[in-house]
């Protein structure tokens, strides 16, 4: 997600507006976010948001739209637009007071999955409702079948609790009732509670810092100004969209399974849609909802839409209501991309959402450079749960890991990056060993297999797990075993995706669907791993773009270099004859004229 | 009284579930729900005109 703050856009203002306290306002809002998270990182116990940063916290004025944002993770970003008005309004406006504090997690109110908690706090100027703070995460457990909610589910139920939009503070106080059921339903009491106030913290700071504004310009310019900070935004994204052709640009791409159904597909198709400065994602034709969690909700089909037309735009516009207000999405509920109650979607927000993203840039490939080939598409959600040895509680932990990212017109592809639906990062191998059981044997860059091209994709890792105590339960939800990701314009595509399994003491690996009998190499639960029993688990690269033969030779010698590709990949895929150190610039010409076999 | 979401609307253009009430319109020969004036407007002259009679396919009854 780009970075707004840095960015001079006021000039775009009506002259009635003063543009230097318009970039006052607007960078006080989004610093004020900024500091929500490091607030954030610094009070909650999980790994997850104190190390993974997997969170977001936003702005929103009276009007119910973003006024302000900083880069967290562009899921959830996204999903803001549906969930806090639709929880807001749900509860109504008539029957928040100051002090409350609005929770939800439903995924069909315009959440994006089960573990995504929101709390939504308003914030009153003399009796009235002038803005609201909002924090958006993903909590390690919320119950269900699997520790850390990712796995085969086949129902919502399976998946964990489920909020409907409830008051969990009035007047400042907590409601018990809502805090007893959340506690009492997850694997991880304190850790749960500890993170749900760390998050509400950082709304009463937002609140602070709202009050200092309003306190020192008066509620009339606060809200004049958040109004006009949208509008600016809505113009320049719509001079964005109106640079590129109209008309309607199609592309479609697979997700490999859903867990349940061996060898199943499940197709999104898209047709982005332009006319003028107004721009339409439409997800008709998209397969039905399938039997998993790979569904999408509608929340997380919109911000999908919205991640991939922002990762579009050349200019740094700020991301705020107004620059999604060009942007429509048309969905068929009931489909893989807006699933229906009761059926799962915890994975959609993980594993199809980046994929999502990448089939949207296939077709703005067709009309843009600033396309790019598709990434790893999974963020390599494996749960580990059970009881440690260490302090005799259950505990559960959510491993995420980084994979390569597709190239583009001019850079190879991100190595070892969290796909494009969040911006977390890993947690450190210090951190996860220190609270839970197991060691990393290995953690490495899978070099040698990427999606070769002119720009080549991004590396994935390759780490082994070995673990300390007995039952140690494993589920998962990953992508890409089975279907690689794709390179753009003569790019070849990426690699893919391995867990495997090894007990203690033998030297094979073997895979889930083997070793288990899972339906799927990459989305089960159930395995149970003791004490000197190891996990193998290979992220997948991005796919390549452009011709492999046209990339410069100097950066095929660096990669060899660095031990990226080999010497035989160079000559055999990239045409460059390395010999002594160096480029043999003669024998390179011929095999790339095909003169030398 | 709760009502649980498989009894709610929803958008006849976009298909977000509707919590809360929207525009309801007539469209296609039955009331349609909306959840916003531009999600009429891309129903009239996007979808509706695209896919006819299957415009609403998906898009439930309303009660």
């Amino acid at each position: 997600m780009t970075d707004s703050s840095t960015v001079s856009a006021p000039q775009a203002a009506p002259a009635e507006t003063d543009p230097f306290l318009l970039e006052i306002i607007r960078n006080h809002l989004i610093t004020t976010c900024r500091e929500m998270g490091i607030a954030m990182m610094r009070t909650s116990y999980s790994p997850m948001f104190n190390e993974a940063l997997d969170f977001t916290c936003v702005l929103f004025d009276a009007d119910l739209e973003m006024i302000a944002q900083a880069p967290y993770c562009p899921a959830q970003i996204g999903t803001t637009l549906h969930v806090v008005p639709a929880a807001v309004r749900e509860i109504g406006i008539e029957n928040i007071n100051p002090g409350d504090v609005i929770f939800t997690n439903d995924p069909y109110r315009g959440d994006n999955h089960l573990p995504e908690f929101v709390v939504i706090k308003p914030y009153f100027h003399d009796g009235e409702i002038l803005a609201y703070s909002i924090n958006i995460a993903h909590m390690t457990d919320i119950g269900g079948m699997v520790p850390a909610a990712f796995g085969d589910h086949r129902n919502t139920f399976q998946e964990g609790i489920r909020f409907p939009p409830v008051k969990c503070y009035e007047r400042d106080e907590e409601v018990p009732s809502i805090f007893k059921i959340m506690i009492s339903n997850v694997r991880t009491p304190k850790s749960s509670y500890g993170d749900m106030k760390a998050m509400i913290g950082s709304l009463y700071l937002a609140e602070r810092r709202i009050d200092e504004l309003v306190q020192r310009y008066g509620p009339d310019t606060f809200v004049r100004y958040c109004r006009e900070i949208k509008n600016v935004s809505e113009r320049l994204m719509r001079e964005e969209i109106a640079k590129w052709p109209d008309g309607e640009y199609s592309a479609e791409g697979v997700i490999e399974d859903d867990g349940v159904v061996a060898d199943r597909r499940w197709t999104i198709r898209t047709t982005v849609v332009i006319r003028g400065d107004e721009l339409i994602v439409d997800f008709i034709g998209t397969d039905s909802q399938c039997f998993g969690s790979a569904n999408q909700t509608f929340g997380t089909t919109a911000s999908s839409a919205y991640n991939a037309v922002l990762h579009m735009v050349a200019s740094k516009i700020p991301y705020n209501q107004g620059a999604y207000r060009p942007i429509s999405v048309v969905t068929e509920p009931g489909s893989f991309v807006n699933v229906s109650y009761p059926a799962a979607s915890v994975g959609g927000n993980s594993d199809t959402h980046p994929t999502t993203v990448d089939i949207i840039l296939k077709a703005f490939a067709q009309i843009s450079e600033h396309s790019s080939a598709a990434d790893g598409g999974t963020c390599g959600c494996i749960g580990f749960g059970g009881q440690n040895p260490a302090t005799g509680e259950p505990y559960a932990h959510l491993h995420l890991e980084g994979v390569g990212w597709g190239g583009r017109a001019d850079h190879d592809g991100n190595d070892a990056q969290f796909v494009k639906n969040g911006n977390c990062a890993n947690t450190p191998v210090e951190v996860a060993e220190t609270r839970y059981p197991f060691l990393n044997m290995a953690y490495e860059l899978e070099t040698g297999s990427v999606g070769h091209g002119r720009r080549r994709g991004g590396f994935g890792t390759r780490r082994i797990f070995r673990f300390q105590s007995d039952g140690v339960n494993i589920a998962s939800h990953t992508n890409r075993h089975t279907v690689s990701a794709w390179g753009l314009e003569g790019g070849l595509d990426g690699s893919n995706t391995v867990i495997a399994f090894r007990r203690k003491g033998e030297t094979e690996w073997v895979r889930a669907r083997e070793g288990f009998g899972t339906q799927s190499y990459g989305k089960f639960s159930g395995i149970v791993m003791n004490e000197g029993d190891e996990m193998l688990f290979v992220t997948p690269s991005g796919g390549g773009y452009g011709n492999p033969l046209e990339r410069e030779p100097e950066l095929v010698l660096a990669d060899v270099q660095e031990e990226l590709i080999s010497a035989e990949v160079a000559r055999d895929v990239y045409g460059v004859v390395i010999r002594d150190g160096r480029v043999d610039a003669q024998a390179t010409a011929a095999r790339r004229n095909g003169q030398e076999s | 009284m709760y009502r649980e979401v498989n009894e709610m609307p929803k958008c006849g253009s976009c298909g977000k579930l509707l919590n809360v009430d929207g525009i309801t319109v007539s469209r296609l020969g039955r009331d349609v729900m909306f959840c916003s004036e531009r999600c009429i407007e891309v129903f009239d002259t996007y979808k509706e005109p695209k896919y006819g009679k299957a415009a609403l396919v998906g898009i439930p009854e309303l009660a």
